[in-house]
Protein backbone atom coordinates (compact mmCIF):
# COMPACT_ATOMS: atom_id res chain seq x y z
CA UNK A 1 0.00 0.00 0.00
CA UNK A 2 2.76 2.25 0.79
CA UNK A 3 4.10 1.79 -2.70
CA UNK A 4 0.30 2.68 -3.69
CA UNK A 5 0.22 5.77 -1.75
CA UNK A 6 4.15 6.86 -3.61
CA UNK A 7 2.34 6.82 -6.90
CA UNK A 8 -0.60 8.36 -6.42
CA UNK A 9 1.36 11.60 -4.57
CA UNK A 10 3.64 11.35 -8.14
CA UNK A 11 0.93 11.26 -10.14
CA UNK A 12 -0.62 14.41 -7.99
CA UNK A 13 2.11 16.25 -6.88
CA UNK A 14 2.58 18.46 -10.10
CA UNK A 15 -1.37 19.56 -9.71
CA UNK A 16 -1.37 20.31 -5.91
CA UNK A 17 1.74 22.44 -6.69
CA UNK A 18 0.09 24.46 -9.31
CA UNK A 19 -2.70 25.24 -7.09
CA UNK A 20 0.05 25.71 -4.15
CA UNK A 21 1.79 28.89 -6.25
CA UNK A 22 -2.07 30.09 -6.87
CA UNK A 23 -2.61 30.49 -3.36
CA UNK A 24 0.39 31.80 -2.40
CA UNK A 25 -0.02 34.51 -4.64
CA UNK A 26 -3.46 35.10 -4.00
CA UNK A 27 -2.02 35.53 0.24
CA UNK A 28 0.53 38.05 -1.36
CA UNK A 29 -1.39 39.75 -2.89
CA UNK A 30 -4.13 40.24 0.33
CA UNK A 31 -1.44 40.90 2.79
CA UNK A 32 0.12 43.31 0.33
CA UNK A 33 -3.27 45.16 0.17
CA UNK A 34 -3.77 45.28 3.67
CA UNK A 35 -0.77 46.48 4.55
CA UNK A 36 -1.02 49.35 1.71
CA UNK A 37 -4.62 50.23 3.30
CA UNK A 38 -2.92 50.66 7.04
CA UNK A 39 -0.49 52.76 5.23
CA UNK A 40 -2.94 54.68 3.00
CA UNK A 41 -5.45 55.11 6.01
CA UNK A 42 -6.48 58.89 4.66
CA UNK A 43 -9.55 57.89 2.46
CA UNK A 44 -10.47 61.20 2.12
CA UNK A 45 -7.57 61.07 -0.70
CA UNK A 46 -8.80 57.34 -1.78
CA UNK A 47 -6.86 57.00 -5.12
CA UNK A 48 -6.98 54.24 -8.14
CA UNK A 49 -3.84 53.16 -6.90
CA UNK A 50 -5.77 51.68 -4.02
CA UNK A 51 -9.21 50.86 -5.86
CA UNK A 52 -6.82 48.59 -7.77
CA UNK A 53 -5.34 47.26 -4.50
CA UNK A 54 -8.94 46.60 -3.53
CA UNK A 55 -9.87 44.74 -6.91
CA UNK A 56 -6.59 42.39 -6.31
CA UNK A 57 -8.35 41.52 -3.36
CA UNK A 58 -11.33 40.88 -4.29
CA UNK A 59 -9.75 38.74 -6.94
CA UNK A 60 -7.44 37.00 -4.59
CA UNK A 61 -10.11 36.00 -2.34
CA UNK A 62 -11.88 34.55 -5.34
CA UNK A 63 -8.97 32.60 -6.20
CA UNK A 64 -8.47 31.11 -2.59
CA UNK A 65 -11.31 30.20 -2.61
CA UNK A 66 -11.49 28.84 -6.13
CA UNK A 67 -8.54 26.90 -5.70
CA UNK A 68 -9.38 24.86 -2.70
CA UNK A 69 -12.57 23.62 -4.83
CA UNK A 70 -10.33 23.10 -8.10
CA UNK A 71 -8.73 20.94 -5.17
CA UNK A 72 -11.32 18.64 -3.80
CA UNK A 73 -12.68 18.41 -7.51
CA UNK A 74 -9.28 17.22 -8.62
CA UNK A 75 -8.82 14.53 -5.80
CA UNK A 76 -12.57 13.26 -6.12
CA UNK A 77 -12.15 12.76 -10.00
CA UNK A 78 -8.98 11.21 -9.42
CA UNK A 79 -10.67 8.15 -8.07
CA UNK A 80 -13.47 8.29 -10.21
CA UNK A 81 -11.11 8.38 -13.19
CA UNK A 82 -10.04 4.80 -12.11
CA UNK A 83 -13.34 3.72 -12.57
CA UNK A 84 -13.94 5.65 -15.78
CA UNK A 85 -11.30 5.64 -17.48
CA UNK A 86 -8.26 2.94 -19.18
CA UNK A 87 -6.35 3.63 -16.12
CA UNK A 88 -8.32 1.37 -13.65
CA UNK A 89 -7.59 -1.70 -15.96
CA UNK A 90 -3.64 -1.07 -14.35
CA UNK A 91 -4.92 0.12 -11.04
CA UNK A 92 -7.55 -2.72 -10.85
CA UNK A 93 -5.48 -5.60 -11.78
CA UNK A 94 -2.91 -4.86 -8.88
CA UNK A 95 -2.41 -7.19 -6.16
CA UNK A 96 -4.28 -5.18 -4.03
CA UNK A 97 -7.10 -5.25 -2.06
CA UNK A 98 -10.17 -2.58 -2.35
CA UNK A 99 -9.66 -1.15 0.70
CA UNK A 100 -5.86 -0.84 0.13
CA UNK A 101 -6.98 1.24 -2.79
CA UNK A 102 -9.67 3.40 -1.23
CA UNK A 103 -7.69 3.83 1.78
CA UNK A 104 -4.82 5.06 -0.61
CA UNK A 105 -6.87 7.95 -2.22
CA UNK A 106 -8.24 9.05 1.24
CA UNK A 107 -4.61 9.49 2.70
CA UNK A 108 -3.32 11.16 -0.43
CA UNK A 109 -6.45 13.47 -0.32
CA UNK A 110 -6.23 14.47 3.50
CA UNK A 111 -2.40 14.62 2.64
CA UNK A 112 -2.62 17.36 0.22
CA UNK A 113 -5.02 19.30 2.56
CA UNK A 114 -2.67 19.36 5.01
CA UNK A 115 0.17 20.20 2.88
CA UNK A 116 -1.90 22.63 1.24
CA UNK A 117 -3.25 24.56 4.67
CA UNK A 118 0.07 23.96 6.30
CA UNK A 119 1.99 25.43 3.62
CA UNK A 120 -0.50 28.73 3.40
CA UNK A 121 -0.93 29.10 7.14
CA UNK A 122 3.20 29.23 7.32
CA UNK A 123 4.03 31.50 4.60
CA UNK A 124 1.37 34.21 6.19
CA UNK A 125 2.50 33.78 8.93
CA UNK A 126 5.96 34.85 7.52
CA UNK A 127 4.76 37.27 5.51
CA UNK A 128 2.87 38.64 8.02
CA UNK A 129 6.23 39.23 9.96
CA UNK A 130 8.17 40.78 7.03
CA UNK A 131 5.06 43.15 6.07
CA UNK A 132 3.59 43.85 9.90
CA UNK A 133 6.95 43.56 11.93
CA UNK A 134 6.16 41.70 15.29
CA UNK A 135 8.08 38.87 16.84
CA UNK A 136 7.78 35.79 14.55
CA UNK A 137 8.56 33.71 18.42
CA UNK A 138 5.50 35.28 19.97
CA UNK A 139 3.03 34.54 17.03
CA UNK A 140 3.61 31.33 17.08
CA UNK A 141 3.04 31.46 21.25
CA UNK A 142 -0.30 32.84 20.52
CA UNK A 143 -1.00 30.03 18.00
CA UNK A 144 0.03 27.87 20.76
CA UNK A 145 -1.83 29.22 23.26
CA UNK A 146 -5.35 29.01 21.24
CA UNK A 147 -4.46 25.32 21.13
CA UNK A 148 -6.51 23.73 24.40
CA UNK A 149 -8.64 20.88 24.34
CA UNK A 150 -11.97 22.77 22.90
CA UNK A 151 -10.16 23.25 19.96
CA UNK A 152 -8.20 19.85 19.32
CA UNK A 153 -11.75 18.47 19.92
CA UNK A 154 -13.32 21.12 17.71
CA UNK A 155 -10.81 19.91 14.82
CA UNK A 156 -10.90 16.17 15.45
CA UNK A 157 -14.92 16.47 15.05
CA UNK A 158 -14.61 18.51 11.45
CA UNK A 159 -11.81 16.27 10.56
CA UNK A 160 -14.08 12.99 11.43
CA UNK A 161 -17.08 14.69 9.64
CA UNK A 162 -14.83 15.77 6.93
CA UNK A 163 -13.04 12.20 6.18
CA UNK A 164 -16.69 10.75 6.72
CA UNK A 165 -17.97 13.09 3.53
CA UNK A 166 -15.04 11.85 1.41
CA UNK A 167 -15.63 8.51 2.33
CA UNK A 168 -19.39 8.51 1.29
CA UNK A 169 -18.33 10.55 -1.92
CA UNK A 170 -16.12 7.59 -3.07
CA UNK A 171 -18.85 5.11 -2.00
CA UNK A 172 -21.25 7.04 -4.28
CA UNK A 173 -19.20 6.99 -6.94
CA UNK A 174 -18.23 3.32 -6.99
CA UNK A 175 -22.14 2.93 -6.40
CA UNK A 176 -22.87 5.08 -9.40
CA UNK A 177 -20.53 2.86 -11.47
CA UNK A 178 -21.52 -0.46 -10.33
CA UNK A 179 -25.52 -0.05 -10.49
CA UNK A 180 -25.57 1.46 -13.84
CA UNK A 181 -22.91 -0.39 -15.76
CA UNK A 182 -20.58 0.65 -18.15
CA UNK A 183 -22.71 4.08 -18.67
CA UNK A 184 -20.97 7.54 -17.94
CA UNK A 185 -23.86 9.21 -16.23
CA UNK A 186 -22.05 12.76 -15.02
CA UNK A 187 -24.08 13.58 -11.86
CA UNK A 188 -25.44 10.75 -10.81
CA UNK A 189 -22.72 10.35 -8.05
CA UNK A 190 -23.75 13.50 -6.73
CA UNK A 191 -27.10 12.71 -5.96
CA UNK A 192 -26.31 9.49 -4.45
CA UNK A 193 -23.70 11.83 -2.38
CA UNK A 194 -26.77 14.36 -1.70
CA UNK A 195 -28.98 11.44 -0.97
CA UNK A 196 -26.46 9.61 1.33
CA UNK A 197 -25.66 12.69 3.40
CA UNK A 198 -29.10 13.22 3.92
CA UNK A 199 -29.46 9.95 5.43
CA UNK A 200 -26.45 9.80 7.54
CA UNK A 201 -26.91 13.31 9.17
CA UNK A 202 -30.92 12.11 9.43
CA UNK A 203 -29.53 9.02 11.58
CA UNK A 204 -26.55 11.08 13.17
CA UNK A 205 -28.85 13.82 14.66
CA UNK A 206 -31.60 11.23 15.73
CA UNK A 207 -29.20 9.62 17.64
CA UNK A 208 -28.12 12.67 19.25
CA UNK A 209 -31.54 13.41 20.55
CA UNK A 210 -32.36 9.85 20.97
CA UNK A 211 -29.30 9.55 23.60
CA UNK A 212 -27.99 12.94 24.86
CA UNK A 213 -25.20 12.22 26.37
CA UNK A 214 -22.12 14.50 26.51
CA UNK A 215 -18.78 14.84 27.42
CA UNK A 216 -17.36 17.64 28.71
CA UNK A 217 -14.06 18.36 27.40
CA UNK A 218 -12.49 20.08 30.37
CA UNK A 219 -12.93 17.54 32.88
CA UNK A 220 -14.02 14.43 30.73
CA UNK A 221 -17.00 13.31 32.67
CA UNK A 222 -20.34 11.88 30.94
CA UNK A 223 -23.36 13.86 31.68
CA UNK A 224 -26.93 14.21 30.22
CA UNK A 225 -28.60 17.09 28.73
CA UNK A 226 -30.54 18.56 31.47
CA UNK A 227 -27.98 17.77 34.08
CA UNK A 228 -25.36 19.93 32.14
CA UNK A 229 -27.99 22.58 32.10
CA UNK A 230 -28.86 22.36 35.10
CA UNK A 231 -25.63 22.79 36.30
CA UNK A 232 -23.96 25.51 34.46
CA UNK A 233 -27.32 27.75 33.76
CA UNK A 234 -25.69 27.00 30.42
CA UNK A 235 -28.04 27.40 26.55
CA UNK A 236 -26.69 25.88 24.12
CA UNK A 237 -25.40 27.79 20.78
CA UNK A 238 -26.80 25.11 18.62
CA UNK A 239 -29.70 22.39 18.02
CA UNK A 240 -29.19 19.42 20.14
CA UNK A 241 -29.32 17.60 17.28
CA UNK A 242 -25.56 18.42 16.39
CA UNK A 243 -22.89 15.76 17.78
CA UNK A 244 -20.65 18.78 19.33
CA UNK A 245 -22.86 21.98 21.12
CA UNK A 246 -21.18 24.99 22.42
CA UNK A 247 -21.61 25.56 26.29
CA UNK A 248 -22.54 29.69 26.82
CA UNK A 249 -23.46 29.95 30.32
CA UNK A 250 -24.43 33.16 30.80
CA UNK A 251 -23.61 34.69 27.64
CA UNK A 252 -19.97 33.32 28.49
CA UNK A 253 -18.30 30.22 26.24
CA UNK A 254 -17.75 27.38 29.05
CA UNK A 255 -16.13 25.13 26.74
CA UNK A 256 -17.78 22.46 24.23
CA UNK A 257 -19.82 19.41 24.73
CA UNK A 258 -19.35 16.09 22.58
CA UNK A 259 -22.37 14.36 21.63
CA UNK A 260 -20.32 10.46 22.37
CA UNK A 261 -23.48 8.78 20.74
CA UNK A 262 -23.75 10.94 17.92
CA UNK A 263 -19.86 11.17 17.51
CA UNK A 264 -19.40 7.24 17.24
CA UNK A 265 -22.50 6.52 15.13
CA UNK A 266 -20.35 8.95 12.29
CA UNK A 267 -17.22 6.80 12.92
CA UNK A 268 -18.97 3.78 12.44
CA UNK A 269 -20.65 4.79 9.51
CA UNK A 270 -17.38 6.02 8.20
CA UNK A 271 -15.58 2.79 8.71
CA UNK A 272 -18.95 1.16 6.69
CA UNK A 273 -18.86 2.91 3.60
CA UNK A 274 -14.85 2.33 3.46
CA UNK A 275 -15.41 -1.31 4.09
CA UNK A 276 -18.45 -0.83 1.83
CA UNK A 277 -16.63 1.49 -1.07
CA UNK A 278 -13.47 -0.97 -0.92
CA UNK A 279 -16.29 -4.48 -1.36
CA UNK A 280 -17.62 -2.45 -4.37
CA UNK A 281 -14.76 -1.79 -5.92
CA UNK A 282 -12.82 -5.13 -5.33
CA UNK A 283 -16.23 -7.54 -5.54
CA UNK A 284 -18.41 -5.59 -8.20
CA UNK A 285 -16.02 -3.81 -10.32
CA UNK A 286 -17.43 -4.01 -14.03
CA UNK A 287 -14.59 -1.98 -16.23
CA UNK B 1 -1.47 -31.93 -17.24
CA UNK B 2 -2.98 -30.33 -15.00
CA UNK B 3 -5.32 -27.29 -15.07
CA UNK B 4 -4.23 -23.95 -14.56
CA UNK B 5 -7.56 -22.38 -15.43
CA UNK B 6 -10.95 -24.01 -14.72
CA UNK B 7 -14.29 -22.25 -16.10
CA UNK B 8 -17.66 -24.07 -15.49
CA UNK B 9 -21.18 -22.74 -16.75
CA UNK B 10 -19.82 -19.15 -16.80
CA UNK B 11 -22.16 -16.48 -17.57
CA UNK B 12 -22.23 -13.04 -18.41
CA UNK B 13 -25.12 -10.68 -19.15
CA UNK B 14 -25.70 -6.88 -20.06
CA UNK B 15 -29.15 -5.67 -19.88
CA UNK B 16 -29.99 -7.09 -23.42
CA UNK B 17 -27.55 -8.56 -24.23
CA UNK B 18 -25.50 -12.42 -22.77
CA UNK B 19 -21.66 -11.90 -23.51
CA UNK B 20 -20.89 -15.33 -22.25
CA UNK B 21 -23.88 -18.11 -22.22
CA UNK B 22 -23.12 -20.89 -19.85
CA UNK B 23 -19.36 -21.27 -21.29
CA UNK B 24 -17.41 -24.30 -19.85
CA UNK B 25 -13.50 -23.94 -20.38
CA UNK B 26 -10.38 -25.40 -18.79
CA UNK B 27 -6.53 -24.57 -20.00
CA UNK B 28 -3.74 -26.65 -19.56
CA UNK B 29 -0.70 -25.68 -17.65
CA UNK B 30 2.41 -24.83 -20.09
CA UNK B 31 -0.07 -24.11 -23.35
CA UNK B 32 -0.42 -21.32 -25.97
CA UNK B 33 -3.86 -20.92 -26.21
CA UNK B 34 -5.45 -18.92 -28.63
CA UNK B 35 -9.25 -17.34 -28.43
CA UNK B 36 -10.63 -16.31 -31.50
CA UNK B 37 -13.75 -14.92 -32.52
CA UNK B 38 -15.03 -11.97 -34.03
CA UNK B 39 -15.66 -8.76 -32.49
CA UNK B 40 -18.60 -9.17 -30.38
CA UNK B 41 -17.74 -13.06 -29.15
CA UNK B 42 -17.19 -12.66 -25.77
CA UNK B 43 -13.45 -12.99 -26.07
CA UNK B 44 -12.87 -9.60 -23.72
CA UNK B 45 -15.19 -10.71 -21.70
CA UNK B 46 -13.82 -13.77 -20.56
CA UNK B 47 -10.61 -12.35 -20.40
CA UNK B 48 -11.90 -9.18 -18.04
CA UNK B 49 -13.43 -12.30 -15.63
CA UNK B 50 -9.83 -13.51 -15.47
CA UNK B 51 -8.41 -10.97 -14.61
CA UNK B 52 -10.86 -9.71 -12.18
CA UNK B 53 -11.88 -6.56 -13.69
CA UNK B 54 -15.39 -7.54 -14.46
CA UNK B 55 -17.88 -10.29 -12.41
CA UNK B 56 -19.82 -13.07 -13.97
CA UNK B 57 -23.64 -13.02 -13.66
CA UNK B 58 -23.63 -16.78 -12.97
CA UNK B 59 -20.68 -19.81 -12.77
CA UNK B 60 -17.48 -20.39 -11.46
CA UNK B 61 -14.02 -19.61 -12.46
CA UNK B 62 -10.79 -21.11 -10.33
CA UNK B 63 -7.39 -19.97 -11.62
CA UNK B 64 -4.48 -21.85 -10.18
CA UNK B 65 -7.35 -23.31 -7.81
CA UNK B 66 -8.67 -19.65 -6.56
CA UNK B 67 -11.17 -17.16 -7.29
CA UNK B 68 -10.56 -13.75 -9.25
CA UNK B 69 -9.13 -11.54 -6.46
CA UNK B 70 -5.43 -10.24 -5.12
CA UNK B 71 -3.26 -13.79 -5.15
CA UNK B 72 -4.86 -14.62 -8.64
CA UNK B 73 -3.48 -10.89 -10.13
CA UNK B 74 -0.23 -11.49 -8.55
CA UNK B 75 0.44 -14.47 -10.94
CA UNK B 76 -1.35 -13.03 -13.49
CA UNK B 77 0.13 -10.92 -16.80
CA UNK B 78 -2.41 -9.07 -18.32
CA UNK B 79 -2.23 -6.89 -21.73
CA UNK B 80 -5.34 -5.18 -21.97
CA UNK B 81 -6.30 -3.83 -25.39
CA UNK B 82 -6.08 -0.16 -24.86
CA UNK B 83 -3.29 2.25 -22.92
CA UNK B 84 -3.75 1.20 -19.70
CA UNK B 85 -0.80 2.80 -17.99
CA UNK B 86 -1.00 6.21 -16.23
CA UNK B 87 -0.25 9.66 -18.29
CA UNK B 88 2.18 11.13 -16.49
CA UNK B 89 4.42 8.63 -16.34
CA UNK B 90 7.69 7.80 -18.05
CA UNK B 91 8.55 4.57 -19.84
CA UNK B 92 11.47 4.64 -16.97
CA UNK B 93 8.29 5.10 -14.74
CA UNK B 94 6.42 2.63 -15.69
CA UNK B 95 9.42 -0.15 -15.18
CA UNK B 96 9.64 0.99 -11.63
CA UNK B 97 6.17 0.89 -11.09
CA UNK B 98 6.03 -2.93 -12.42
CA UNK B 99 9.06 -3.73 -10.36
CA UNK B 100 7.77 -1.99 -7.21
CA UNK B 101 4.05 -4.30 -7.34
CA UNK B 102 5.03 -7.54 -9.06
CA UNK B 103 7.26 -9.77 -7.06
CA UNK B 104 8.23 -12.07 -10.67
CA UNK B 105 9.12 -8.88 -12.58
CA UNK B 106 12.46 -9.19 -13.98
CA UNK B 107 13.91 -5.35 -14.39
CA UNK B 108 16.83 -6.24 -16.64
CA UNK B 109 14.51 -8.35 -18.79
CA UNK B 110 12.71 -5.21 -19.27
CA UNK B 111 15.46 -3.09 -20.36
CA UNK B 112 16.79 -5.88 -22.62
CA UNK B 113 13.34 -6.02 -24.18
CA UNK B 114 13.29 -1.94 -24.42
CA UNK B 115 16.48 -1.59 -26.62
CA UNK B 116 14.90 -4.59 -28.63
CA UNK B 117 11.95 -2.55 -29.23
CA UNK B 118 13.91 0.29 -29.89
CA UNK B 119 12.04 2.60 -27.04
CA UNK B 120 13.60 5.59 -25.42
CA UNK B 121 13.08 5.43 -21.53
CA UNK B 122 12.92 8.66 -21.10
CA UNK B 123 9.79 9.31 -23.36
CA UNK B 124 6.75 10.57 -21.79
CA UNK B 125 4.21 7.55 -22.31
CA UNK B 126 1.41 9.89 -23.37
CA UNK B 127 3.42 10.61 -26.30
CA UNK B 128 4.23 7.19 -27.60
CA UNK B 129 2.50 6.08 -30.69
CA UNK B 130 0.19 3.52 -31.22
CA UNK B 131 2.60 0.92 -32.24
CA UNK B 132 5.23 2.01 -29.66
CA UNK B 133 3.09 2.29 -26.60
CA UNK B 134 1.40 -1.53 -27.67
CA UNK B 135 5.29 -2.14 -27.83
CA UNK B 136 5.63 -0.84 -23.98
CA UNK B 137 3.03 -2.60 -22.52
CA UNK B 138 4.16 -5.74 -24.16
CA UNK B 139 7.41 -5.37 -22.67
CA UNK B 140 5.88 -4.77 -19.10
CA UNK B 141 3.67 -7.40 -19.36
CA UNK B 142 6.73 -9.89 -20.71
CA UNK B 143 9.11 -8.84 -18.43
CA UNK B 144 7.10 -10.52 -15.86
CA UNK B 145 7.76 -14.33 -14.76
CA UNK B 146 4.13 -14.30 -14.27
CA UNK B 147 2.47 -18.57 -14.28
CA UNK B 148 -0.34 -16.74 -16.60
CA UNK B 149 0.05 -14.13 -19.64
CA UNK B 150 -2.85 -13.15 -21.44
CA UNK B 151 -2.79 -10.85 -24.41
CA UNK B 152 -5.91 -9.21 -25.74
CA UNK B 153 -5.18 -8.36 -29.23
CA UNK B 154 -1.95 -8.02 -28.96
CA UNK B 155 -1.37 -7.17 -32.74
CA UNK B 156 -4.23 -4.97 -33.38
CA UNK B 157 -3.70 -1.84 -35.26
CA UNK B 158 -0.18 -1.71 -35.12
CA UNK B 159 2.28 -1.82 -38.16
CA UNK B 160 3.22 -5.01 -40.19
CA UNK B 161 7.19 -4.26 -39.19
CA UNK B 162 5.95 -3.52 -35.19
CA UNK B 163 3.49 -6.47 -35.69
CA UNK B 164 6.51 -9.30 -36.01
CA UNK B 165 8.78 -7.07 -33.89
CA UNK B 166 5.63 -7.93 -31.44
CA UNK B 167 5.36 -11.91 -32.36
CA UNK B 168 9.36 -12.03 -32.48
CA UNK B 169 8.69 -10.32 -28.55
CA UNK B 170 6.31 -13.08 -27.40
CA UNK B 171 7.63 -15.98 -28.98
CA UNK B 172 11.30 -15.33 -27.47
CA UNK B 173 10.08 -14.37 -23.79
CA UNK B 174 7.62 -16.74 -23.40
CA UNK B 175 8.94 -20.22 -20.80
CA UNK B 176 7.18 -23.31 -20.96
CA UNK B 177 6.14 -23.27 -16.99
CA UNK B 178 4.10 -20.68 -18.06
CA UNK B 179 0.59 -20.76 -19.80
CA UNK B 180 -0.36 -17.93 -22.70
CA UNK B 181 -3.91 -16.94 -23.44
CA UNK B 182 -3.85 -14.95 -26.83
CA UNK B 183 -7.11 -13.07 -27.89
CA UNK B 184 -7.05 -12.52 -31.90
CA UNK B 185 -9.21 -11.91 -34.80
CA UNK B 186 -5.97 -11.77 -36.76
CA UNK B 187 -5.77 -15.52 -36.99
CA UNK B 188 -3.61 -15.77 -39.66
CA UNK B 189 -0.29 -13.93 -38.12
CA UNK B 190 -0.21 -15.40 -35.25
CA UNK B 191 -1.65 -19.14 -35.98
CA UNK B 192 2.08 -20.83 -35.33
CA UNK B 193 2.52 -19.91 -32.30
CA UNK B 194 -0.86 -21.29 -30.66
CA UNK B 195 -0.59 -24.96 -29.06
CA UNK B 196 -4.61 -24.86 -28.58
CA UNK B 197 -7.25 -23.08 -29.86
CA UNK B 198 -10.66 -22.15 -28.84
CA UNK B 199 -13.11 -20.32 -31.18
CA UNK B 200 -15.46 -18.23 -29.73
CA UNK B 201 -19.16 -17.25 -31.08
CA UNK B 202 -21.81 -15.21 -29.24
CA UNK B 203 -20.36 -16.36 -25.92
CA UNK B 204 -20.06 -19.79 -26.47
CA UNK B 205 -17.08 -22.39 -27.24
CA UNK B 206 -18.03 -23.50 -30.73
CA UNK B 207 -14.84 -25.67 -31.08
CA UNK B 208 -11.83 -26.17 -29.28
CA UNK B 209 -8.78 -28.71 -29.87
CA UNK B 210 -4.63 -28.77 -30.27
CA UNK B 211 -4.20 -26.59 -33.07
CA UNK B 212 -1.87 -29.32 -34.61
CA UNK B 213 -4.28 -32.33 -34.48
CA UNK B 214 -7.08 -29.82 -35.64
CA UNK B 215 -4.93 -28.78 -38.69
CA UNK B 216 -4.21 -32.42 -39.52
CA UNK B 217 -7.87 -33.62 -39.28
CA UNK B 218 -9.36 -30.74 -41.46
CA UNK B 219 -6.73 -30.38 -43.60
CA UNK B 220 -6.58 -26.81 -43.47
CA UNK B 221 -4.69 -23.95 -41.60
CA UNK B 222 -6.73 -22.68 -38.59
CA UNK B 223 -6.89 -19.48 -40.42
CA UNK B 224 -8.80 -21.18 -42.94
CA UNK B 225 -11.22 -23.47 -40.15
CA UNK B 226 -11.90 -19.50 -39.04
CA UNK B 227 -13.02 -18.09 -41.94
CA UNK B 228 -15.34 -21.84 -41.84
CA UNK B 229 -16.88 -20.65 -39.20
CA UNK B 230 -17.02 -17.51 -38.97
CA UNK B 231 -17.13 -16.84 -42.86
Amino acid sequence: MGKFIKYEIKGTYKFILGILVMLLIASTIIQLNISNEIKNFDYSSVNGEINFMRFMFFVSTLVIFGAAITAFFYIVGSFRKELYEDRGYLTFTLPLTGNQIVGTKLIVAFLWYFVLGAAVLLYNILLAIILFGGQWMEIFKDIFNTININTLSFTLISLLSAVTSLILIYFSIALSKVSIRNKKIGGLWFILFLVLSAIVAYIVSKVNLALPYYLDLNTFKLAGIQELSMLDHMSFSSGTGRSMVLGLGQGVFSGMYINIFGTLTQLIIGIATFIGTGYLIEKKIDL
Amino acid sequence: MTNIIEIKGLSKSYLNKKALNNLDLNIEKGKVVGILGPNGSGKTTLIKIITGILRQSKGEILIDGSKPGVYTKSIVSYLPDRNFLYKWMTVEDSIKFYKDFYKDFDESKAYELLKFMKLDRKAKVESLSKGMNEKLNLTLVLSRNAKIYILDEPIAGVDPVARDQILDAIIKNYNRESTMIITTHLVRDMENIFDDVVFLREGVVELSGNAEELREERSMQIDDLYKEIFG
